[in-house]
């Protein structure tokens, strides 16, 4: 099995998303847009459901992968199919909140202001993950961006703000995750 | 005592573990929470159904373009095989035919002589009318001659001599004086044939 798998890796030509989303966008074939998601669906998943829950983020997932099945002209084409589909993501899941009352805007204040209790036995995985969940919605937004290799610009982009707000929310959330593992672990 | 450039190398370097430790753990973090298989096989079934719907109407849509394209043509050829066909075969709503034999020869004398004996019947009614058609007029002037005026805003004027000429052979009768109401008589000329006192008063 993992040989067939290595010999299919082998003489199987890599393309870029970008390509796969303009062929598919002139095909529509299932199968370029199921590669995408292969390469695609788990980062989003992971950003939206750091960004608010499960469930939430399942259905904001798949709304944002029909809407890429539908409307795949809507890319454009000079810049990244990963960077257009956040953005088409975050939009969506802003929408949402604001539907639904949930969107606030969170002052950014330090991490110490905010009500966040760590055991010292608790692994450094979970400190982590307990601090960037509790992180204000913009830094963890923007700190999750810069995680899966998006430039500051892209962010900015992505986010509808300012390429020094994206640095100063980037610093800030990192602050506050250094400030954490090295109160709990170093 | 550490010099300037080692505390900024070992701070750089710090900073640098710290990235690498916050990248290994956002890795990690992300490795426990993907998307789950289901999640993928709803959306495809989903993109299927939607296939669907797009491959249903778009085979709607070349359906109705073929059929229209082939109504198109098929009358573009029936047409075209119609100009084609020769006189004899082709078929007329109305038929007009112009020829001379007798029979149509005799109706037509008889018809216009009927149509004589119409116009003549018609010229009798049309004098008999004239030899009877009166107007009412009022007299308002008596001395070279008379003006008479209608109510339909005419003036007839009659000379004195036609005056004398209508006294002596009697067609006037009454002596009138302006402001007299007064019937003239005219033939089928649209001569006057004779002038009578009108009883009643003229009034317009």
């Amino acid at each position: 099995m993992s040989i067939t798998l290595a010999i299919k890796t082998l003489f199987s030509i890599s393309h870029s998303n970008e390509w796969l989303i303009t062929r598919f966008a002139q095909s529509g074939d299932k199968k370029l847009f199921e590669q995408l998601y292969d390469n695609c669906g788990n980062d989003l998943y992971h950003f939206l459901v750091t960004q608010s829950d499960a469930h939430l983020a399942k259905d904001i997932s798949q709304r944002t992968w029909l809407k890429v099945f539908e409307k795949p002209h809507l890319y454009k084409e000079s810049g990244r199919f990963s960077a257009w589909l956040f953005t088409v993501a975050r939009n969506m899941l802003v929408d949402e909140f604001r539907h639904t009352n949930r969107w606030e805007h969170l002052p950014e204040k330090p991490l110490n202001q905010l009500k966040t209790a760590f055991e010292f036995s608790d692994p450094i995985e979970t400190i982590f993950d307990k601090t960037l969940i509790s992180l204000p919605f913009e830094q963890r937004e923007s700190f999750c961006l810069q995680q899966e290799g998006f430039g500051l610009q892209e962010i900015a982009d992505i986010t509808g703000c300012g390429v020094e707000t994206v640095k100063s929310r980037i610093r800030y959330a990192k602050n506050s995750l250094r400030t954490q593992l090295e109160k709990y672990h170093d | 005592m550490t010099k300037p450039h080692e505390h900024d190398q070992g701070s750089s370097k710090q900073a640098e573990h710290f990235e690498t430790r916050i990248s290994d753990l956002y890795q990690h973090r992300k490795s426990k929470v993907q998307a789950t298989a289901s999640m993928k096989r709803q959306l495809m079934q989903s993109t299927e159904s939607k296939s669907k719907l797009y491959g249903w109407f778009s085979n709607f849509q070349h359906l109705t373009f073929a059929t229209a394209t082939i109504l198109l043509l098929g009358l573009v050829a029936w047409q075209s095989y119609e100009l084609r066909q020769s006189p004899d075969t082709l078929r007329y709503t109305s038929v007009e035919i112009h020829n001379i034999d007798e029979q149509s020869s005799q109706d037509y004398r008889q018809i216009s002589q009927r149509y004589q004996q119409h116009y003549q019947d018609y010229l009798q009614q049309k004098a008999l009318l004239a030899s009877h058609h009166q107007k009412s007029a009022i007299l308002t002037q008596f001395e070279n001659g008379w003006e008479l005026r209608t109510c339909d805003q005419e003036l007839v004027k009659i000379s004195k001599q036609l005056i004398d000429t209508l006294q002596q052979m009697n067609l006037i009768n009454g002596n009138f004086k302006t402001g007299d109401s007064v019937e003239i008589a005219f033939n089928v000329s649209g001569l006057i044939v004779g002038i009578h006192a009108n009883k009643t008063l003229l009034k317009c």
